[in-house]
């Protein structure tokens, strides 16, 4: 029966439209393959798609990526240092302002700094009662002979400060990214006091990843492509392994090659990049704005 | 395990720069030496690979998952001090591209999980699995390197957090960053990890480091002629600062003074003392004359940050000329 | 005419849900059928094959596999292990797909899923050793082999389910000519026994050789022919526009001429 170079098909092959597995089910919900999928998913989508603010012509856009990231940065140091609530409210106002003259929507940059916040609110919550900071009673819950608890404003300004400060900040950072597309994020770094060689490495680890989460993600489709019946927990850890060391394979083959690839192109440990720094007006008056901010937070 | 931004004060912040600075210099150091030129592709490839696994989920007992972070796998493979740089690299790539985790606190979190973790990981594998090991005895080596890796990076990290309400609070006591004491952060961050990101972490390093035994060995990291001498010298390190040496010292747990605290850290704040003061030098008690009243001062505080920004504009300004002449 | 095994309606897909992946795709398959997909790169030719592995969901629009609509939720119930022992996948890179730690085990993973007594599960094995003529390698790790073994243990690791449908994602990609023939060769053997195969390519010169039916994704993301292998290899003008083929200039001698190029054309006339 066998084809011309001896392709010999065996008997069970032959067979279509049988051979099916009644036992076969996998149970509902989701096993830690569907969760990297989707975890991959959303990864690739955020950097496929990072909400597209970086190309309308705002304020934060028209400024020079290194002093952009330069002012952002003095401004999540001014937000550590001020004290009370009603001066990171105004700086929180003016994070809004920039955003609005940026085009940023509000209510995106709000839902992707929300996480952040919510998990911090949860956290920080005890400390409005009296147990963690008793001072002035505001809302009494319950008192009793021996037992009094109550939210004390002490701990409701407390808890304001934290959240707020950190809404400025992750807003602040957000706000960055959200009008700064990824090569002007390395391009911005060239220029600050740090290495060259990591900046680079930098850049490198970020292209890299994005091959390597490709070889993840076909990794887990061939897996629930294969996956007929639920596999027991060692089977699982053992794919797990075999994949992570596929990944960690590629990644040395990988290095080697482009180190190769970068000798050829006459590369020896030693960068050399171009950057001039050129600041235009609007520049100089960011940079001012934020290093007036900073000064100022950094008095009060 | 990544702390946010606004979390730690800035003073702490700043202190932990401080601290990765001279690791990421040696780090780099040491890396040039074992690696030459090959050094970036490899780090990078290194921190790429990282960055993938820590968003990969690891099934664990009764059908819950996890994230690992991987520190130990990647020591085991590039070393220690090229792991500090690729995870050093991974943390930022996740800070700043993608706003997961601090941008101020970046030198905090590379502290805990790019120096702590694949150190005492690294290590405490050494040890446990020197001599001539078994298959099962190298299994049991990484799972509990893993263990304790995860575990010492989430005391370093309640340590940072726990200290906050000690050094940054406003007069009467109340705290302005993160609110918790020691006593709270340690228990807490002690009990999530020793039950459960530990194992995660145990597991995931034992998994995927003796699938590479198994694989190809070729691939791990070789250690120079004798691996274990750096780690007496961290030892000492380690017993200094640990709080069980401070528990030793008499303080009941959790309830330092924080003047003890302050002793600790207190040659870092005496420098930030210093600058301030050249920085009053310039602007005299960041105040103009003749502003007395609360809300003169007030001005006065807006007219001289005004003038400091004005000079140091200029400043870059001329300077920025004369590098393009 | 019998239902069609999968009957895909109007199905668009966005990467990230920005990037068009497939725009308005309609198109049903039968059992038995030889299907080419074919199409430039970022064509969405893979995109649409994991679609019809129950792998990725459109967006919009619908598809209907084995009688069923195949949505997330039907694969994560009972459906699932029906369909994945019924659709085989078999993915452009075969390192992705090769887990076991030898080359025996990769095989036998399957059949010991599906329940099957043990020493039928044997016999399976060595069939399909036998078949891909790879026996020789049975109690090596698949890491170690070469490109082409490689892929040979991942189509034994699906084959040896005996899926009716077969999924085959750039099917010729780095085989040498010789693995490459004998591909075709398995595949027509397995063609002749009603198996349902459908495979995303780019490469224009099997075609022919593999499939009765061709699908001509445009870069636009849209289906631009749907017929016999021959017809779409006579429509030059299609081709070059999907980017398929390319025009080019060269000499003959001392005539220098423009024309069109798949990566199979030999040209006798100038």
């Amino acid at each position: 029966m066998g084809l011309s170079n001896g392709v010999n098909i065996p008997e069970w092959l032959k067979k279509t439209g049988e051979d099916f597995c009644p036992s076969c089910a996998i149970g509902g919900g989701k096993g830690f393959i569907e969760k990297n999928i989707e975890a991959i998913a959303s990864f690739i989508k955020d950097v496929l798609e990072p909400d597209g603010f970086a190309d309308k012509n705002g304020l934060l856009q028209q400024i020079d990526p290194r002093a952009r990231l330069l002012g952002v940065l003095l401004f999540m140091v001014a937000a550590t240092l001020l004290k009370n609530a009603l001066s990171i409210v105004l700086l929180l106002s003016l994070v809004v302002f920039i955003a609005l003259a940026s085009r940023v929507n509000i209510m995106v940059l709000l839902k992707r700094v929300l996480p952040a916040l919510i998990f911090t609110l949860i956290l920080i919550l005890p400390t409005v009662f009296n147990f963690v900071t008793p001072g002035t009673s505001v809302v009494t819950i319950y008192k009793g002979e021996t037992f009094y608890l109550y939210i004390s404003k002490q701990g409701l300004e407390g808890m304001a400060v934290f959240l707020l400060r950190v809404l400025a900040m992750v807003s602040l950072l957000t706000l960055f990214l959200l009008t700064t597309g990824y090569p002007n994020v390395f391009r911005a770094l060239q220029s600050f006091p740090i290495p060259k060689i990591f900046v680079i490495a930098l850049s490198m680890t970020f292209r890299y990843v994005m091959v390597l989460i490709k070889i993840a993600e076909d990794s887990h489709f061939a897996k629930k492509a294969r996956t007929i019946k639920p596999v027991t927990l060692k089977q699982s850890r053992d794919w797990l392994a075999s994949r992570i060391w596929l990944i960690m394979e590629r990644s040395m083959e990988r290095a080697e090659d482009v180190y190769l690839a970068m000798t050829a192109r006459g590369f020896d440990g030693d960068v050399k990049t171009m950057t001039v720094f050129e600041m235009k007006g609007i520049d100089y008056a960011w940079m001012g704005v934020s290093i007036f901010i900073f000064l100022l937070s950094a008095q009060l | 395990m990544h702390i946010p931004d606004g979390y730690l004060s800035p003073k702490t912040c700043g202190v932990l720069y401080a601290a990765m600075a001279p690791i990421w210099y040696l780090a780099a150091r040491k890396v040039q030496k074992i690696l030459q030129a090959k050094q970036i592709p490899l780090l990078a490839l290194g921190a790429a690979f990282t960055f993938v696994i820590m968003m990969l989920n690891i099934p664990i007992p009764g059908g819950s998952t996890g994230h690992m972070v991987g520190g130990v796998v990647v020591a085991s493979v590039l070393g220690p001090w090229a792991a500090v740089i690729s995870l050093s690299l991974a943390l930022t790539i996740q800070a700043l591209l993608f706003g997961d985790g601090g941008i101020t606190t970046l030198g905090a979190n590379c502290f805990n999980l790019a120096f702590i973790m694949p150190f005492t990981g690294y290590y405490t594998y050494l040890v446990l699995s020197a001599g001539d090991a078994s298959q099962k005895r190298r299994w049991i080596a990484l799972f509990v390197a893993g263990y304790i890796a995860m575990n010492m990076a989430a005391l370093t990290t309640a340590i940072q957090l726990g200290i906050q309400p000690y050094i940054a609070h406003l007069p009467d006591g109340r705290p302005l960053y993160f609110p918790y004491q020691l006593s709270v952060t340690i228990p807490a961050m002690g009990m999530s990890h020793i039950l459960f990101f530990g194992f995660i972490e145990a597991i995931g390093t034992a998994m995927v480091v003796s699938y590479i035994l198994k694989i190809n060995k070729a691939i791990l990291y070789k250690p120079e002629t004798n691996p274990l001498r750096p780690l007496w010298i961290g030892l000492g390190i380690l017993i200094i600062f640990t709080p069980v040496g401070l528990l030793a010292h008499g303080s009941p747990w959790g309830e330092w003074a924080s003047e003890e605290l302050i002793t600790l850290i207190g040659y870092v704040p005496e420098g930030i003392q210093r600058l301030k003061g050249l920085w009053t030098s310039i602007m005299p008690d960041y105040n103009l004359p003749g502003f007395d009243t609360p809300r003169q001062s007030a001005f006065g505080y807006i007219i001289s940050a005004a003038i400091g920004s004005g000079l140091i504009i200029l400043i870059i300004y001329l300077a920025g000329k004369m590098w393009k002449r | 005419m019998p239902e069609p095994i999968f009957n895909i309606e109007r199905v668009c897909y966005r990467y990230g849900g920005k990037y068009i992946g497939l725009k308005d795709i309609t198109m049903q398959v039968h059992s038995g059928e030889s299907l080419a997909i074919l199409g430039a790169n970022g064509s969405g030719k893979s995109t649409l094959l994991k679609i019809m592995a129950g792998l990725a969901f459109p967006e919009d629009g619908s598809i209907n596999a084995l009688g069923k609509p195949l949505t997330q939720d039907i694969l994560s119930g009972e459906f699932a292990g029906f369909f994945r022992s019924k659709v085989g996948f078999i993915f452009q890179e075969p390192d992705v797909q090769i887990f076991c730690p030898t080359v025996w085990d990769e095989i036998a993973f399957g059949p010991l899923q599906l329940g099957i007594e043990k020493s039928e599960v044997r016999q399976r094995v060595d069939d399909t050793l036998d078949m891909l003529g790879i026996k020789a390698l049975k109690d090596r790790q698949p890491h170690h082999l070469s490109g082409g073994e490689k892929k040979k243990v991942a189509i034994g690791s699906v084959l040896s389910l005996n899926p009716d449908i077969l999924l085959l994602d750039e099917p010729t990609n780095g085989l040498d000519p010789r693995t490459q023939v004998w591909l075709f060769e398995l595949l027509e053997g397995l063609r002749k026994f009603k198996k349902t195969i459908i495979m995303a390519t780019h490469d224009l010169s099997i075609v022919e050789d593999i499939a009765d039916r061709v699908i001509v994704l445009s870069e636009n993301h849209t289906i631009v022919a749907d017929s016999k292998p021959a017809e779409v290899l006579r429509d030059k003008d299609m081709l070059l526009k999907v980017n398929i083929i390319h025009e080019h200039t060269h000499r003959h001698g001392d005539v220098v001429h423009i024309h069109s190029h798949g990566p199979f054309a030999r040209h006798d006339e100038h």
